[in-house]
């Protein structure tokens, strides 16, 4: 395949190191002036709410330090003012794209995208398929008017595949928006600290400050990064914090966050025992508040919320079938795999093909089969029956015609078995690379030693794969605990969504999007996602002991 | 030469052994596909039908006066269904189990609707009905309803008989209703999901590729201060699960106007620490020789970024790239929150197919055609590229 090349250019440097230099306090100060008014509007404004007022008062806060930093360093001489600059004029400079092209609706955007994008597939799959013949014959030198050939017809493809999809009046839209005042302001900001940017970090500007190899590298190494970096604090670390806060609030969605400590955990943790007495009602035992929950003989468990504590109980229950069913059977398939017969890589792709169907697809697939009249589960399970009612000497069995979708006591077994089926080819492939990792020639030893196959099995392969069946068990048990999909699917009618029927399978995160997104407690449903948080984290962790010290003992 | 033939012996049982358990494996694998794949070909009629088949049929037809009728075959004779009549299930009142059939219009209440006879059976008063019985007209008491179907023989039109139109076999061919595809793209607007779901997944593969890149190399090659524990923190990140930012993330779209957009399932997914790792252990493993020699020749980290680690790397980022196009394409509780409720136009496949199965219950070979259109593309691509696939979960298990 051809190297990617990439097109160089170069900008004019202007002006000589020193007096750059002193062009850039010069734009510290104003920079800090700007950046100093954006704070101050952010923190006053009322028109700016929730994350975007947070997004815009660390911005600005961020800009005015690295600018008073930039500035103090820049007046000494040393060579931090001169990175703590580069900082600021790169999120600046990025601040002003990321904007411009938001108020240019350039994002949303896409939803336009989506309506002309089928047009371009066409001349995608050209582009895709004479950049392949591009390859043939490279390493040899063949066919070299061919390639060549093939290079014109795949950039042709994929210009007809941009005019195709609407990329000229797309970019007229674009160059019509930007032609008004806000967005030339957010322009002219990009372009002028774009080019600060650039032009600071040349070489003569850090021979001239007498930087260090060492704070090179850190720039090249931050620049490097940071793309990766700030999407991370975007989409990850900032809505990780900010659930954090929520999670301590009573928030719907119309009004404003209110601080309530820890009461919304105190509301799903809150439990009651009482003993019920003669001739009295569980709830009267418990406590003001709670509604039984459990009962074990005339012992009661009251829940100040007995939905999240079903829905927990759901959970454990499904993750003590699911996990040993879509794993055991995984790791005895695997021993099968782990063989040099003939065909074994077409018996792997077809156990591997659940697991990339989607789960929506592989719910509604079990739901065609779990149907209770003319489902093939129950058409089975009766030609099964009927066939051993046939045979002598065994007790007659009844037809169960089970109800896999609508009776409590079954559907959330019906998720085991659609969870299941869908991740042991998964897991089978993942125990495969570890059995495929186990040295030989132990097991030739212990051959030698006479142990027959389950010793061996028992006493160097499962030793062996420690490390993987810890990282099958704690994947498999992490999507476990956070079942939701199938749910969906299955279920699309109960209230909950997905709860079942009775919330048989009422799980914590169906739950949280109860919570969350039909009663817009969104406190609430932040809190419920922080104890299921602690939940995964905890069984991560106690897995994580087991393998240690199973390993050391 | 015993020895020899008794473990050659063993091997083949072994074989045997070996590929009948992995047949039995892959038969409960692949039956729940061939159910999916023959039942979008199916009629809806055909997919109601107990005991269930796999294969697609439709009932065969004849054409009687200008109409096409469909063929039954009632005790080896084809016949059309001319209409249904209303049976009563009759007895006389000394003897219950002597049941009668008859057409309820040819039965007449013993002395008028006015002032039926009646009789008094377990303590309950029965009106008494006139039922012809060969010729005779017998009093009797109804027992209960039924429906019968009277169907004429297709070469002899006044050749009539009755029999129950529920158990009657019809007269089946094998055909496929390709037009399943065609209206379910149509009722439930697949192809603008598809559309949607190809452009979402091709954007969110190449941003994951390239932050990976990007961030891949600083980590692998560039020393920073803070650099590995910023790593750190990016590898515990991979532990956290995705529910505790829905909403919050839920919030930054509101914040956003991206709430029923694509933007909303592409945008936020460019940056993924798990894509970083992969990548970093795979520039990690590149000898630093190939590097120098081009540092020397004046080459800037941009340049050797692109023009050495990245042509070598062409494994992970396609490993990477599966992993993401999977990711991107089966995605499920994000695009349900964030654009289930709005425009269509703007639906994923998922969530299309979400909905299909929520109201087109009384059409199951609907929906099983569009599993068909949704899981078509990753399992070709699967077939493709089955190595990566593979090399993605291996590598996965290895860290």
């Amino acid at each position: 395949m051809t190297a990617i090349s990439l097109p160089s250019f170069r900008l004019p440097r202007l002006l000589e190191a020193s007096k750059w230099l002193t062009v850039v306090l010069a734009w510290r100060v104003l920079h800090l002036l700007a950046s100093g008014t954006a704070l101050w509007f952010a923190t006053t404004s009322a028109t700016l709410e929730g994350p975007a007022s947070i997004a815009a008062n660390a911005a600005a806060l961020t800009l005015v330090a690295l600018d008073l930093g930039a500035i103090v360093g820049l007046a000494r001489g040393r060579p931090v003012g001169r990175s703590l600059s580069l900082a600021a004029d790169y999120l600046t400079f990025l601040g002003a794209v990321l904007l411009l092209l938001h108020v240019n609706r350039i994002f949303v955007g896409l939803d336009a995208l989506g309506e002309t994008f089928g047009r371009g597939i066409p001349f995608g799959i050209v582009a895709i398929a004479a950049w392949v013949v591009t390859g043939w014959g490279e390493q040899n030198n063949k066919l070299v008017t061919t390639r060549k050939y093939a290079r014109y017809v795949a950039y042709a493809a994929i210009a007809a595949m941009l005019v195709a999809v609407g990329i000229l009046p797309g970019v007229a839209t674009f160059v019509a928006r930007t032609l008004q005042p806000l967005q030339l302001g957010f322009l002219t900001i990009a372009l002028a600290s774009g080019y600060l940017a650039w032009r600071t970090f040349q070489t003569d500007v850090a021979l001239e400050m007498d930087v260090k190899n060492r704070t090179t590298r850190t720039l090249d190494g931050l620049l490097f990064v940071s793309p990766n970096a700030l999407g991370f604090v975007a989409f990850f670390a900032g809505p990780l914090l900010f659930s954090l806060f929520v999670s301590l609030t009573e928030w719907d969605a119309f009004g404003e966050p209110v601080f309530v400590g820890l009461a919304n955990y105190a509301q799903i943790l809150g439990l009651n025992v009482a003993v019920v007495g003669a001739g009295e009602s569980a709830s009267a035992a418990l406590a003001a508040g709670y509604q039984p929950w459990f009962s074990l003989g005339n012992v009661v468990i009251g829940a100040r919320d007995p939905l999240f504590w079903q829905s927990i109980r759901n959970i454990v229950f499904f993750t003590a079938f699911a996990l040993p069913l879509s794993t055991i059977p995984a790791l005895f398939l695997a021993t099968l795999l782990n063989s040099k017969a003939p065909f074994i890589k077409v018996f792997r792709a077809i156990y591997f093909i659940p697991s990339i169907a989607g789960v929506v697809a592989v719910a509604l697939i079990w739901r065609q089969l779990f149907d209770s009249t003319i489902g093939w589960l129950n058409y089975i399970i009766s030609a099964v029956i009927a066939f051993l009612n046939r045979l002598p000497l065994l007790p007659q069995f009844a037809d169960p015609r089970l109800q896999w979708l609508s009776d409590a006591d079954i559907a959330l077994f019906s998720l085991v078995i659609v969870f299941s089926w869908m991740f042991i080819g998964y897991n089978a492939v993942l125990f495969l690379a570890g059995l495929q990792g186990v040295d030989n020639t132990l097991h030739e030893a212990a051959m030698l030693d006479g142990a027959n196959r389950w010793q061996r099995f028992r006493n160097i392969t499962l030793p062996a794969l420690r490390p993987t069946t810890f990282f099958v068990v704690a994947s498999t048990g992490i999507l476990t605990l956070q079942l939701f999909g199938e749910n969906v699917v299955l279920f699309p009618t109960t209230t909950p969504i997905g709860g079942g029927p009775q919330n048989s399978t009422l799980t914590p995160v169906v739950y949280l999007y109860e919570q969350g997104f039909r009663r817009f407690s969104f406190g609430y449903a932040s809190a419920v996602a922080w104890v299921l948080f602690v939940l995964i984290f905890a069984f991560t962790l106690v897995q994580f002991r087991r393998q240690r010290a199973e390993a050391e003992g | 030469m015993a020895v020899v033939t008794g473990s050659k012996r063993r091997k083949l049982v072994e074989r045997i052994g070996l590929y009948t358990a992995l047949s039995t494996f892959g038969i409960i694998m692949v039956f729940p596909f061939a159910v999916v794949a023959f039942g979008s070909l199916k009629e809806a009629s055909d997919i109601f039908r107990f005991p269930p088949r796999l294969l697609p049929y439709s009932q065969e037809t004849v054409e009687v006066d200008g109409e096409q009728e469909p063929v039954f075959l009632i005790e080896g004779e084809e016949r059309v269904l001319l209409e249904t009549v209303a049976i009563g299930v009759f007895a006389p009142p000394d003897d219950l189990d002597a049941r009668v059939n008859a057409q309820v219009d040819e039965v007449e209440r013993r002395g008028g609707f006015m002032d039926t006879e009646t009789v008094v059976i377990d303590g309950e008063e029965e009106p008494l009905f006139d039922v012809p019985v060969d010729g005779d007209v017998v009093g009797m008491v109804q027992l209960g309803t039924t429906t019968e179907g009277r169907f004429a023989s297709v070469e002899d039109p006044g050749d009539v008989v009755g029999a129950n139109v529920r158990t009657a076999q019809q007269v089946d061919t094998l055909s496929a209703q390709t037009s399943n595809f065609r209206q379910v793209v149509e009722l439930q607007n697949l192809d603008r999901s598809l559309t949607n779901t190809v452009l979402v997944t091709l954007l969110v593969v190449g941003g994951t590729v390239l932050s990976s890149i990007l961030g891949g190399y600083a980590f692998a090659r560039i020393e920073f201060p803070g650099r590995d524990a910023m790593f750190l923190v990016y590898i515990g990140s991979i532990m956290v699960p995705f529910v505790i930012l829905i909403i919050p993330l839920y919030q930054l779209m509101v914040a956003l106007g991206w709430v029923n957009s694509l933007a909303a399932l592409v945008f936020p997914f460019f940056f993924n620490a798990y894509g970083t790792f992969l990548i970093r252990q795979f520039f990690v493993s590149i000898p630093k020789d190939l590097e120098e020699a081009a540092v020397i020749d004046g080459a800037s980290r941009w340049t050797t970024l692109w023009r050495i680690f990245v042509p070598l790397s062409m494994p992970a980022i396609a490993t990477l790239s599966t992993f993401m196009f999977l990711y991107a394409w089966n995605s499920f509780i994000w695009p349900f929150i964030v654009i289930s409720a709005g425009n269509a136009d703007n639906h994923v496949l998922t969530v299309s197919l979400q909905q299909l199965g929520g109201r087109a219950s009384d059409t199951p070979n609907l929906i099983l055609a569009g599993v068909v259109i949704a899981i078509a593309v990753p399992v070709t691509v699967f077939v493709l590229a089955q190595r990566y696939f593979v090399e993605n979960v291996a590598t996965s298990g290895i860290k």
